[in-house]
């Protein structure tokens, strides 16, 4: 018994986006959530952000950017109609927001659409959001129109992280008047807008990516150092003080794994080369 | 009919798979007794009347009356026995200490050669033989009563819980956060001791009665108190206490230190030993592995270290004699090449300028006798550290509980640890239909004290579906 996917599309050729039925999710489901997804037996544990959802049809989507394997393998290998095995969820602390006022979200390549599933509960809850969209480059930028129903205005900027820095820099200059900044993507990122937050004496409420492999906290994988004390960001985040997060521990955990990563990756691009040169003798056979 | 004649001959060892093979495959390395072996071993016992086995059970099986079936050659009977006070026998036959327990006090001890019977060994066989026979295993239950229970948590004692309540005509939802059912069996117990076949067919016999197991769904997210309240009549929880500890010395947050769960779950539960072709969760090997504590589960993340193709060593601050774990088992993996240091305590893990683990700072310790009359304490010897070198450091010091599931309990009583040991003798917490066994209440105990925890706790929330009454005995 898995989960069917109703409908997935390409963006480009980092991101796609993948419609999944599994209202089980979406019954408790709050702003800042998260789910796993486990493609298959054997697989590995893919957590991602509730991007957006319908009640009604208990469908949930989430915005997937290839990265390693798993994910490369679910864009190739998972299409409309199949199944993924498990979908676990939802997962994380519920984010309780209020009406700030003036709220700025900046994502960065698959972060926004984690600052995108909290923008929906700031948006709901009245503020006005201001949203910069970025990306490591422009190949792998995506529209604006996915992520532009929750703010007032919306930027994409799409060379880098330091680009990124300093339009964020530019807007709270512009807008001294900002009470929180929400941002989310890879903890190097993030460091760099606690910068400007710190700076400006300005909230931030940031989101740790780390290695889970069980929605509860058990194996204590995703640990992360929250002010000097350990916290697990299945269960008492992923959303925490910006100001306090401890970035480069975060950096150094999420390394743990990446030779194996990488090589998981390269043996997965032999084998679709492989299938593609086979398919491709066949055709002119 | 002939007499059975009790016959004086030693002991039968289930043949082991020797210790070089054993160390590079995953499957398990005890084989079960052959059908000859197990019947010779099964007329080994004497079929007491009064049973001294039976008491030293947590579950307390008849045994001497499954065995007799054995010794018939009635397989199916032998299994229906031992269903009807556990629905884990395949894994306890496995997995029990069973010479603390059953076989430590068998009357072969004192009269024969000092020899029990095979006890455990013979359950796995009556549940292996008829797994492995391919004919269905029919179990009666009762009328349906209309009632519904929910259960929390998959593992031995919820598992337990929903087989008795089940077999008593209620209908059964069993809730479970992870993808899989099974708890600790699933994640923690490597393979290699707890084939997962045998496990497997256990969770489908109890699904035949028809419970259901709702994986992916964890109370408390997916679903809380409030709505579980308004859909059943009665509660178990049967959560554990999954969360690993640390041992608390600096350099924990160094990479390479682990907890035993994450480093059993990534192997046990998602199949790391096959990656990167059969499986997508890695971990690291060929590397050097200490793993810090005594017990069963220091046990367990040495047979997969070993199987991981590591330099494996164990550092334990008491000596062998005064650990938990089985005296066989250490045996088992010092033939497999794993290094034992008794009498060591880690205080502090070393990391380089990339923050990886390089080594484990210890000190040597002596037992020196408890002034208040316990157990012997480890004193550390003076001018005594030393480094063993190493990459991966996997903290396996017991386990702290995850109130997840039921901290939304509104006036649930929990107590400091925040367990449910606050259940009375009927696990029954302090909040009306709601009840709790196995390590969530103990703390830390085994598969089969979950059993019976699970068991007993079906009989009092059958009384209550039945009777209505509800009247907590605990303090208050």
């Amino acid at each position: 018994m898995g989960f069917p996917i109703v409908k997935k599309e390409f963006l480009n050729d980092r991101f796609f986006t993948i419609e999944v039925e599994a209202p089980h999710v979406l019954e408790k489901f709050s702003p800042g959530q998260f789910a796993m997804l486990l493609p298959k037996k054997g697989g590995e544990v893919i957590p991602l952000t509730v991007f957006k959802y319908n009640r009604e049809s208990g469908t949930v989507t989430f915005l997937v950017e290839i990265r390693g394997k798993s994910t490369k393998e679910l864009s190739v290998r998972f299409n409309e109609g199949d199944e993924v095995k498990d979908v676990i969820g939802p997962v994380g602390a519920s984010v309780s927001l209020k009406n700030y006022g003036k709220v700025l979200l900046v994502g960065y390549n698959y972060g926004n659409a984690c600052v995108y599933n909290l923008g929906k509960g700031l948006k709901d809850a009245e503020n006005e959001i201001h949203f910069i969209a970025g990306f490591e480059n422009p190949e792998i930028s995506i529209t604006a129109d996915i992520f532009s129903d929750i703010a007032d205005d919306i930027k994409v900027v799409d060379n880098g992280i330091k680009r990124i820095k300093e339009e964020v820099r530019d807007f709270i200059d512009d807008n001294k008047d900002t009470k929180l900044i929400v941002s989310a993507g890879i903890p190097e990122f993030e460091k760099e807008i606690e910068e400007v937050a710190d700076v400006f004496e300005i909230d931030h409420l940031t989101h740790a990516s780390a290695i889970m492999i069980d929605p509860i906290g058990l194996a204590g994988s995703d640990r992360v150092f929250v002010d000097g004390e350990v916290k697990y960001a299945s269960l008492d985040g992923p959303w925490f003080d910006g100001h306090k997060l401890d970035y480069d521990a975060l950096i150094q955990r999420n390394n743990i794994f990446i030779d194996y990563e990488k090589e998981a990756l390269r043996k997965f691009e032999e084998e679709l080369e492989k299938e593609r040169k086979r398919a491709k003798r066949k055709k002119s056979v | 009919m002939a007499k059975i004649v009790y016959r004086r001959h030693d002991r039968n060892e289930m043949p082991l798979m020797p210790p070089e093979k054993r160390k590079k495959t995953f499957d398990e390395y005890a084989f079960g007794f052959p059908v000859n072996v197990a019947i010779d071993e099964a007329y080994r016992c004497i079929l007491c009347k009064k049973a001294p086995c039976i008491p030293v059970c947590p579950a307390e099986l008849d045994i001497p009356k499954w065995i007799e079936q054995i010794q018939k050659g009635n397989m199916f009977e032998a299994y229906r026995i031992i269903r009807e006070k556990s629905p884990l026998g395949a894994v306890c036959g496995r997995v029990c200490p069973q010479e603390r327990q059953c076989e430590s006090n068998c009357v072969l001890m004192f009269k024969d050669n000092g020899l029990s019977v095979a006890i455990g060994a013979l359950e796995r066989f009556a549940a292996d033989t008829v797994r492995i026979s391919g004919v269905p295993f029919e179990e009666e239950k009762e009328p349906d009563t209309g009632k519904k229970v929910a259960v929390l948590g998959a593992g031995p004692a919820g598992l337990s819980a929903a087989y008795f309540l089940a077999k008593k005509g209620h209908k059964v939802v069993i809730y479970e956060a992870l993808s899989e059912p099974g708890g600790v069996m699933r994640y923690g117990i490597p393979p290699a001791r707890l084939d997962r076949k045998a496990l497997d067919y256990e969770i489908e016999l109890i699904e035949k009665l028809g419970v259901e197991i709702k994986t992916d769904h964890i109370v408390g997210k997916t679903i809380t108190y409030e709505d579980l309240k308004k859909e059943y009549d009665a509660i178990f929880i049967g959560v554990g206490s999954g969360r690993g500890k640390t041992i608390g010395v600096p350099g924990e947050g160094l990479i390479g230190v682990y907890t035993a769960i994450e480093f059993l779950t990534r192997i046990n539960l998602f199949e790391a030993y096959k990656f990167p072709e059969g499986a997508d969760t890695p971990i690291p090997r060929n590397k050097r592995v200490v793993v810090v504590g005594g017990g069963f589960t220091a046990v367990d993340c040495l047979i997969t270290s070993l199987r991981l193709g590591n330099e494996t060593h164990l550092v334990y601050r008491r000596t062998r004699e005064t650990s938990s774990a089985r005296d066989e088992e250490w045996d088992h993996v010092a033939e497999e090449g794993a290094i034992l240091h008794w009498l060591t305590q880690p205080i502090e893990i070393i990391g380089n300028e990339k923050g990886e683990v390089v080594g484990i700072k210890c000190i040597k310790m002596e037992l020196v006798p408890d002034e208040k009359g316990g157990r012997p304490r480890p004193k550390p010897v003076p001018n005594s550290e030393h480094i063993i070198e190493c990459d991966i450091v996997v903290q396996a010091v017991g386990q702290g509980p995850n109130p997840l599931a039921y901290q939304d309990i509104p006036g649930l009583k929990i107590d400091k640890w925040q367990n449910l040991s606050t259940v009375d003798n009927k696990y029954r917490t302090n909040v009306e239909g709601v009840f709790a066994g196995g390590d969530v209440v103990n703390g830390g105990d085994t598969v089969v004290r979950a059993i019976r925890h699970g068991r007993d706790a079906a009989e009092a929330i059958h009384e209550y579906l039945m009777t209505g009454v509800w009247e907590y005995e605990g303090e208050e």
